[in-house]
C-alpha cells in the first residue's frame, strides 16, 4: 500500500526564511504556469501556505493525465490510484531537485511511466505465453522466416514497411512485453479488436517482406 | 516470436534518452539526427506515441473516464486543503521577542478596556429579541439515505441558488471514494455500478458540494450515511 500522501510542502522542505513577504508575487492562479509553481514552492521566502497552495494547483493540472496513463498501463482502477498517488509522492519529494531547463510536464510524465512500468515489472505483467489461435498460425510460420532474415540491422529495415501505430504496437508488446489490453489503452486505440489487429496485418506484412526480400535480394527495395 | 525481432524492436544504445526524446521534438531545434533516429526506430516511435497518449488526457472509452473520475477523487481527498498562515504570524512574525512583549502588554490593556466597556453598556441596553434565523451552508437531501427499506433509484437534494455544479461522491467508511461525479442538477439517477454498492447492512457516506461557475464552494450536505436496513433485504 502507498503511504498517505500529504501535500504540505513544509513536510519536504525544512529551511525556511521567517517575516514577511512580497505577497503580490506569490499569487498561484490558473494562469500561472507550471514553471512559475514550481518556483514558488522550491523558493525559501514562499511561506508553507504558499508553497502549499503552488503544489496544490501545478499537482491537480496533472491529476488526469497521470490517472489515465496507470490506468492505461495496469488496467486496474484501485491499482492505478496507488500508482497515481505514488507518483505524485515521487514527485512532491523530487521538486525541489526539479531543473528549470526542463518542461515539468516532460518530468511528470517520466515519474509516471517509471513507478507504472516498475511496478508492472514487479508484478511480473507480461503478455501470456497463450497464443490468440488467429495469430499463432502466422507467429509459428513467420519466426522462422524472421530467423532468417539475418542482421539486426536488416531487421530494422524490414520494419519500415509497417505503418507508424503497427511499429508502435510491435515495440510495446515484444519489445516492452505489454499485454495487449494495455497498448490497446496506451495507444488509445478504438478499433474492435485493439492491438491485435494491428499485430495481425503487421506480421503479414512482415512476412511478405520477407519473401519479396529473398526474391529480390535487398531489403532496401521492401519500401 | 523471433528473437532478432525482439531485439530490433527494443530501445538500444543508440536511443536518445526518453525525456531528452520528448523534448526534443517539441523543439523547433531538433537536430537532424535525432529526427532521423527516431524515423528508423520503432521503440522510440512507440515512446512517442505513449507520450501523445499521456498528453491526451480524454479518456477513449467509458470503463476508462469511470476510472479516471475514481482516481481524481482519491487524489483529491487525500490533497490537504493549504495550511492558512496565520494573521497573527503574517503581524508578528519578524518582530523580535522584546517588541512582541510590548505588543502583548497592549493588546491586553486593550482587552480589558472593550471588555468593561461592553459589560456596562449590557446593563444599560434592553435585549433584543432573536429573529430565528439561522444561516447555514448546509444543503439538505431530500432523499431519505439512512435505513432505508431498500436502495434509492435517485438521490435528490436541495438546489442551491447561484450552484452550476454539484460534486457528487459516495464513500466507504474507511473514506475510499467508489463513486464521484459531477451534475448540473440537483438529483442523482443512482448508476447501475452504485447500486451494486447499496447492498442492506453496508454504510456508506454521501455528499454532495454545490459550486458556482467559477468552481467556488457554495455550500454541502457533509457526509450524510447512506444505509440500506438489513430487513430490507
Amino acid at each position: 500500500m502507498t503511504p498517505e500522501l500529504t501535500l504540505h510542502a513544509a513536510d519536504c522542505i525544512g529551511d525556511r526564511h521567517s517575516g514577511l513577504y512580497s505577497d503580490w508575487m506569490r499569487d498561484v492562479s490558473p494562469n500561472t504556469s507550471d514553471e512559475e509553481l514550481v518556483a514558488v514552492f522550491n523558493d525559501s521566502r514562499s511561506s508553507a501556505a504558499q508553497r502549499d497552495r503552488a503544489v496544490n494547483e501545478l499537482f491537480s493540472r496533472y491529476h488526469s493525465k497521470v490517472a489515465a496513463w496507470c490506468f492505461r498501463v495496469v488496467g486496474d482502477r484501485d491499482w492505478a490510484a496507488d500508482l497515481a498517488q505514488e507518483t505524485f509522492l515521487k514527485a512532491l519529494r523530487a521538486l525541489p531537485g526539479f531543473r528549470m531547463d526542463a518542461k515539468f510536464s516532460t518530468w511528470i510524465y517520466m515519474i509516471a511511466r517509471n513507478s507504472s512500468f516498475n511496478a508492472r515489472e514487479a508484478r511480473a505483467m507480461r503478455p501470456s505465453a497463450e497464443v490468440d489461435p488467429e495469430m499463432a498460425d502466422e507467429s509459428e510460420r513467420i519466426d522462422e522466416i524472421l530467423e532468417s532474415a539475418g542482421e539486426l540491422a536488416q531487421m530494422r529495415e524490414m520494419l519500415r514497411v509497417l505503418d507508424d501505430t503497427e511499429r508502435a504496437v510491435m515495440a510495446l508488446h515484444y519489445g516492452e512485453e505489454m499485454t495487449l489490453p494495455a497498448v490497446t489503452r496506451l495507444l488509445r486505440l478504438d478499433n474492435q479488436s485493439g492491438a491485435k489487429a494491428y499485430i495481425v496485418s503487421a506480421k503479414r506484412k512482415l512476412k511478405s517482406a520477407v519473401a519479396r526480400w529473398k526474391s529480390s535480394g535487398s531489403p532496401e527495395r521492401l519500401s | 516470436m523471433s528473437e532478432l525481432l525482439k531485439q530490433a524492436l527494443k530501445r538500444g544504445p543508440e536511443c536518445p534518452e526518453i525525456e531528452v526524446l520528448i523534448e526534443s521534438l517539441e523543439s523547433p531545434n531538433t537536430s537532424a539526427g535525432v529526427r532521423r533516429h527516431v524515423a528508423d526506430c520503432a521503440a522510440c516511435q512507440a515512446e512517442v506515441a505513449l507520450y501523445q497518449g499521456f498528453e491526451a488526457s480524454t479518456p477513449v472509452s467509458g470503463e476508462e473516464r469511470q476510472a479516471v473520475d475514481f482516481i481524481v477523487a482519491r487524489l483529491a481527498d487525500r490533497m490537504l486543503p493549504p495550511k492558512r498562515e496565520s494573521v497573527f504570524a503574517r503581524l508578528f512574525g519578524s518582530l523580535t521577542p522584546v517588541r512582541m512583549g510590548a505588543f502583548a502588554m497592549a493588546a491586553a490593556v486593550v482587552v480589558l478596556g472593550v471588555g468593561l466597556t461592553t459589560q456596562w453598556r449590557a446593563r444599560q441596553v434592553e435585549p433584543v429579541a432573536e429573529t430565528g434565523i439561522v444561516r447555514s451552508t448546509k444543503i439538505r437531501v431530500t432523499t431519505p439515505l439512512e435505513n432505508v427499506s431498500r436502495a434509492p433509484a435517485e438521490i435528490a437534494w436541495q438546489a442551491v441558488e447561484g450552484a452550476t455544479t454539484y460534486d457528487v461522491s459516495v464513500a466507504e467508511v474507511d473514506r475510499t471514494v467508489v463513486f464521484y461525479n459531477k451534475f448540473t442538477t440537483s438529483v442523482l439517477p443512482v448508476p447501475a455500478d452504485l447500486a451494486r454498492l447499496l447492498v442492506p447492512g453496508k454504510t456508506l457516506t454521501f455528499r454532495v458540494t454545490a459550486r458556482d461557475s467559477a468552481g467556488k464552494e457554495l455550500a454541502t450536505t457533509g457526509a450524510v450515511t447512506l444505509r440500506v436496513d438489513v430487513a430490507g433485504r
